[in-house]
């Protein structure tokens, strides 16, 4: 075959919301603003940064399912209450595992109930049979965990220890709110740079194909099957991750975390956030507190604003806030170019 | 089934219905090594149900089929793709949200996934470079070349057909199924595809299996011709066997098939 000749013609070029230079660059800032958080606000405002860090990566998980491989969970809680009991119990009852491997162990377990779930649900490539059984499955811990006197029943798993790191050459002490923020900093970044990697990489290529035409990518060679129990024991491995990275963090873990609003949680994120793009599950979770921090004082306030607000962006901007900052920024630009006179609205 | 070391592909027996009906009424065929078989009948004839059950988007309810001598009746779609079975749809379908240079790679990352080799580390998030220039090549001798970085839904009907077809050489498969390859598309178009798919058998000696409503088409391709209607293969043989078969006169209403067709 003939080589190529450059030829770019009238195409239309895919244009990201920023360079990745400039997404790069923000991303340091707000890591940065993040380390300094617990020298600059209170500890109630302190906790509530904390609970977005985790809410976001929890909706990342969510979002790779359903953003890009096209499969809907209901019931993703489940999988967050897994590693939440699981570190808070193993804590709270001082079993002699390294914490780092409790988290390993905790997403390990997610991975595992959803490789269960997934064997049964995506044998027949249908994906109702997924969303029943994940809420099935979170219908079925909360039963099981209100049974079980050791996990507190419907009190609650109080008390939960924050732990030390036994690294190789020092101890680190993660007791302080601060030293466990800076960690929790530190771990949420990991999780969210290994899943920008995961689907950017060949096998997110996949999940993508996979989304847009699984017969398609069938005729691929693709094994649409295999592929999307990676996907899903991924998705319940690190929302797992997530749970098990909360439970010393609020230090205690209720049966509020195995139910279907818990559920709603990431999906409402990342509808706010945009479903079309990696970074909208987390500009959704920052959203979300925002408008609770906002509303704190007003009882009923809050869901009031995000119930509209969700309204709004599901009528307006479909793709989310990310989407509704691409369709400014493309109205800003076509004015800039000179275009403007034509009086164009925003759609 | 007795299969001759000549045949890469061959049913015998096929049946399939969709609930009581029954589309397909117990067809057999081969196609021999490197050769170009079409597949022509009234529409509902039941030729894209051949190709879904040859390809494995759907089962049959009796008969075999065999595929470079061996029986993959049972063998899932994406593994018979991977023995080397290429497929085209009717109504095309690419992956649209991609742009068509990611689509061709999803398919090249495919081939090399099946084959063991992706020529990456596994870490490179990025498609390898020999992928991208693999990519590249294709859309070009599909003269897509200048709208690799449009996304597949901007493309238009034509384009999209293209695409697809760049698409399913990349997985570099033995036999292509072609469902209509040049349907919807303008007659100075028909001709571009005809000669693409002749120089791809006379380069690579891919088999082909085609179904079309073009004669013209069939007449510059087809080595044979095996014409269907109502789920039943009624007549096969060369074009000029064919053109002049009774019962394949009295489907077509008495006409000759060439004008019939169009
Ligand atoms: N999914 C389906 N469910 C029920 N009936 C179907 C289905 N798909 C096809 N059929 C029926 O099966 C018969 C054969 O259809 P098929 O698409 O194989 O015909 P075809 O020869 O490809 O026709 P065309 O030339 O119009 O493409 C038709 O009568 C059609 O209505
Ligand atoms: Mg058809």
């Amino acid at each position: 075959m003939v080589s190529m000749t450059d030829t770019q013609g009238s195409v239309i070029e895919r244009t990201p919301m920023m360079s990745r230079r400039v997404v790069g660059f923000l991303m340091v800032l707000v890591f940065g603003a993040l380390a300094l958080a617990p020298d600059l606000v209170n500890p109630g405002l302190l906790f509530l940064i904390g609970l977005t860090l985790i809410q976001a990566v929890f909706a990342l998980s969510w979002n790779l399912l359903f953003g890009y491989t096209g499969l809907a969970s209901f019931g993703h809680a489940g999988f967050f209450a897994i590693g939440a009991y699981f570190t808070g119990a193993m804590l709270r009852y001082t079993v002699p595992i390294p914490f780092l491997g409790m988290l390993v162990i905790a997403a390990g377990l997610g991975a595992l109930v959803a490789c269960l779930i997934g064997l049964v649900a995506l044998r027949r490539l249908a994906g109702i049979f997924l969303a029943v059984l994940t809420v099935a499955l979170t219908e079925v811990l909360g039963r099981l965990i209100s049974y079980s006197p050791a996990l507190g029943e419907h009190d609650g798993l109080g008390n939960i220890p924050r732990p030390k790191i036994g690294l190789v050459l020092w101890d680190l002490d993660l007791t302080s709110s601060r030293a466990y923020f800076l960690f929790l900093l530190c771990a949420c970044s990991l999780i969210t740079a290994a899943l920008w990697w995961l689907v950017h990489s060949r096998t997110g290529r996949v999940f993508q194909a996979i989304r847009q035409d699984a017969d398609r990518a069938a005729f691929l060679g693709i094994n649409v099957a295999r592929y999307r129990l990676l996907s899903f024991m991924i998705s319940g491995g690190v929302a797992a991750m997530a749970g098990g990275l909360f439970a010393p963090w609020t230090r205690i873990v209720t049966l509020d975390e195995v139910n279907w609003l818990a559920s709603t949680q990431p999906i409402l994120n990342t509808l706010l956030g945009g479903v079309g793009s990696f970074w909208g599950p987390v500009v959704g979770a920052v959203a979300f507190t925002l408008i609770n921090y906002w509303t704190r004082t007003f009882v009923g306030l809050s869901e009031i604003v995000i119930g509209g607000t969700l309204v709004l962006v599901i009528i307006a901007a479909p793709t989310g806030i990310i989407g509704l900052l691409h369709t400014i920024r493309n109205w800003v630009f076509q004015r800039t170019a000179g275009k403007g006179g034509t009086h164009e609205r925003l759609p | 089934m007795n299969v001759s070391p000549n045949t890469i592909l061959a049913s015998e027996g096929l049946r399939v219905s969709y609930g009581p009906i029954e589309v397909l009424k117990g067809v057999s065929f081969s196609v021999g090594n490197g050769s170009c078989l079409a597949v022509i009948g009234p529409n509902g004839a039941g030729k894209t149900t051949l190709f879904k059950v040859l390809t494995g988007e759907v089962a049959s309810r009796a008969g075999t089929i065999s595929f470079q001598g061996a029986d993959v009746t049972k063998v899932p779609a994406h593994t018979r793709t991977s023995l080397g079975m290429g497929r085209t749809f009717q109504v095309s379908r690419v992956f649209l949200e991609l742009t068509a240079r990611e689509n061709v790679i999803v398919a090249i990352e495919s081939r090399r996934r099946n084959a063991g080799d992706y020529g990456a580390p596994w870490w490179r998030w990025r498609p390898a470079r020999q992928v991208v220039e693999e990519a590249d090549a294709l859309l070009f001798a599909l003269g897509i070349a200048h709208l690799r970085h449009a996304s597949a839904a901007s493309l238009s009907h034509g384009d999209k057909k293209r695409l697809e077809l760049a698409e399913t050489l990349a997985l570099e498969p033995s036999i292509l199924l072609l469902d209509e390859p040049t349907a919807g598309m303008a007659p100075g178009d028909r001709m571009q595809i005809v000669e693409l798919i002749q120089t791809i058998r006379a380069e690579r000696g891919v088999s082909v299996v085609m179904t079309e409503h073009d004669m013209d088409v069939i007449f510059n391709l087809a080595d044979r011709v095996l014409v269907m209607n109502y789920g039943e293969v009624i007549a096969e043989g060369t074009v000029a066997e064919v053109r002049e078969n009774p019962t394949v006169r009295a489907v077509y209403l008495g006409q000759d098939i060439y004008n019939a067709a169009h």
